[in-house]
């Protein structure tokens, strides 16, 4: 055994500090979004919406293609059909094939849901964004407009602008759009009123970086993990509104079909052929409990401090 | 002599409080700096030197008073002018985390400047971005990196860097060192110091430490809620104190040796800070100053010459006042 009085000093060499391994970075780097993307994919619930919906977007592209009916052709010797291996979903009062109508109505659902909740993600956007980027009285009276506008029923707004705009695809995406963008105004209103103010905005605007350089590169890229998420919420929103309209016969009209009108047409020989709202109706739980549950994943992995 | 870099005049920065009422954050405050020195701006928490700074960048405008940098005034550029003052002062900030963007490379957060300004072409910034990192003791490799995979010293060398890269004359350092460790603090300190050196800047150095300033700074100025109390050399503040703040302060301080620590006299001082929303009449210093005498609660004392380059505002000193 070797005591340390034993070693005599020209034993020791001296190294001196490594300034290069005290400044090395050991994990390979990582943006923001692969960092997101890896704490999304260990979250084996939001992965298996997303693999869901992406199922979904491929069936209402494809899937009516697997058989040889149209979604609108009548055969009247084969109404209210039970599920079939010709039928598989059944046919409606009509003869109507319902696996077709299914997917071509879901691709109404998603379409509607899709622009509604992008045109009204645009206009929070701009709105919240303009209202904390100038703040102080311009920031009050936009806000207090959007309080005034909570105040007033959703659904009524909504029914009156379809009573106007008559009834139909577009009629709903407006009358959606118009009236969803609130919660997303309010939201981006408070990121950027609250990142306004951080030390690498302000180091920014002491670089001489202009307000559209400040909006652009600094502020909305830090808003997105939240208008992202919030999207993820917005659609399954206008799918379930556009729905709720059609289901009350305010939505689209016959023979287009959507998921929300098929539901209605359904309900009317509930007792009698269960499956003709069965369907339908589960497709639209399982987008709208998958969009959900993608937006939990997506806020998850974007914001991990929002997290309980 | 010629002009000083940095003239503040009588700034003064009020805040809209509850009630209609006025928060003086900043009551007017002049200094000068010339070039190539640093001057040390110290005081506790919300005595407006935060402000005085962010003030001085043009981050706010002043509710009265004037700031002339290079003999113009700051608050009234624009246009080109504007955009060569964003180029010649810069600043760098107390939370290292919060003042870099989480979303760019570190290497697109220093070209930042650059690009803003055209300097260079994009090759050019990126070869730059490369010696400034050098030159901050980091690694170039480091440029594709985002600043949540750096630690605290690295992050503000960061900042550093981000300022250096527009070659300002002037860089404001708004508690640079506060947010680090001990260790990490001297390494900053000696940072900017060797930067200052070769490349001729100038700083305004704010921190709310006496100890801290005391190495970099060849001029540091006192101040107690919104006003400055006190600018001296270095040296001759550190060694003679004149304002019962600043005695307070340095006796406050730790020394590294605890005989001296035990036989200095100490001053000490009673109380809180009164709110800037409601300040005291007279000295705003006398509710907790151990020499309050009957003219404090009267006459606010001016900031005087009492020696040359030696200014307090302190009726203890009033007689010693050069001009009387």
């Amino acid at each position: 055994m070797i005591l340390r009085h034993d070693l005599p000093p020209e034993a020791f060499e001296w190294v001196g500090p490594d300034v290069a391994a005290r400044e090395a970075i050991a994990t390979p780097p990582l943006s923001y979004w692969a960092d997101a993307w890896r704490r999304f994919r260990r979250n084996r619930v939001a992965l298996g919406a997303l693999v869901i919906l992406a199922l979904m977007v491929l069936g209402v592209l494809f899937a009516p293609y697997l058989r040889p009916f149209t979604f609108d052709h009548i055969d009247l010797s084969a109404h209210n059909q039970p599920p079939s291996a010709q039928h598989w979903f059944g046919t409606d009062r009509l003869g109507r094939d319902l696996f077709v109508r299914v997917w071509v109505g879901g691709r109404i659902s998603l379409e509607i849901g899709l622009i509604a909740a992008v045109l009204s993600l645009a206009i929070g956007v701009i709105y919240g964004g303009i209202a904390a980027f100038f703040g102080g009285m311009v920031d009050n009276i936009m806000m207090r407009i959007v309080e005034i506008l909570y105040g007033i029923p959703f659904m009524i707004v909504v029914i009156l602008l379809m009573l106007v705009l008559g009834s139909g695809v577009m009629p709903i995406v407006v009358a959606f759009a118009l009236t969803g963008w609130m919660g997303m105004a309010r939201v981006v209103r408070g990121q950027i009123l609250q990142l306004r103010n951080q030390e690498f905005v302000l180091a920014a605007e002491t670089l001489g970086a202009s307000p559209a350089a400040l909006i652009f590169r600094h502020l909305i890229p830090n808003t997105m993990s939240q208008i992202i998420i919030n999207l993820t919420l917005l659609i399954p929103d206008a799918i379930f509104t556009e729905a709720f309209l059609s289901f009350v016969g305010l939505g689209v009209q016959p023979p287009v079909a959507s998921w929300g009108s098929l539901v209605s047409e359904g309900r009317l020989q509930l007792m009698q052929y269960p499956w003709q709202l069965l369907f339908p109706a589960i497709l639209i739980s399982i987008t709208i409990l998958a969009f959900n549950l993608l937006g939990d994943g997506l806020r998850d992995a974007l914001d991990p401090r929002l997290r309980q | 002599m010629a002009r000083p870099l940095l003239e503040v005049q009588e700034l003064k920065k009020t805040f809209p409080a509850r009630g209609g009422r006025q928060l003086r954050a900043v009551d007017g405050v002049s200094f000068t700096i010339e070039r190539g020195e640093t001057l040390g701006l110290v005081g506790e928490s919300g005595c407006g030197k935060s402000t005085t700074g962010r003030t001085i960048v043009r981050l706010y405008q002043p509710s009265a008073g004037r700031v002339l940098f290079d003999g113009e005034e700051v608050h009234s550029l624009h246009g080109s002018a504007l955009r060569r003052f964003r180029r010649r002062v810069q600043m760098i900030f107390q939370d290292p985390l919060a003042s870099l963007d989480p979303r760019m490379t570190v290497g697109d957060t220093i070209a930042e400047g650059m690009q803003i300004h055209h300097m260079g072409t994009p090759k050019e910034r990126q070869e730059r971005v490369q010696a400034l990192l050098r030159a901050v003791g980091l690694n170039p490799e480091h440029a594709s990196r985002f600043p949540h995979e750096f630690s605290g010293g690295q992050r503000q060398r960061i900042g550093i860097a981000r300022a250096l890269a527009v070659q300002p004359e002037l860089i404001v350092a708004d508690e640079p060192i506060s947010a680090l460790d001990v260790s990490i603090q001297a390494q900053i300190v000696n940072l900017l110091e060797r930067l200052q050196q070769e490349m001729g800047l100038t700083y305004l150095f704010i921190a709310h430490d006496l100890s801290m300033v005391k190495h970099i700074s060849t001029h540091v100025g006192v101040m107690y809620l919104g006003a400055l109390v006190e600018i001296a050399p270095t040296d001759q503040l550190y060694s003679e104190p004149l304002h019962p703040y600043t005695q307070a302060l340095l006796s406050a301080a730790p020394l590294p040796d605890p005989k001296v620590t035990r036989t200095r006299p100490r001053v000490v001082v009673q109380g809180e800070v009164p709110s800037p929303i409601d300040l005291p009449s007279g000295c705003r210093f006398r509710t907790r100053c151990p020499f309050a005498m009957d003219i404090c609660s009267q006459v606010d004392p001016p900031l005087i010459e009492v020696a040359p380059q030696r200014q307090v505002a302190c009726h203890l000193h009033a007689a010693r006042s050069t001009a009387a």
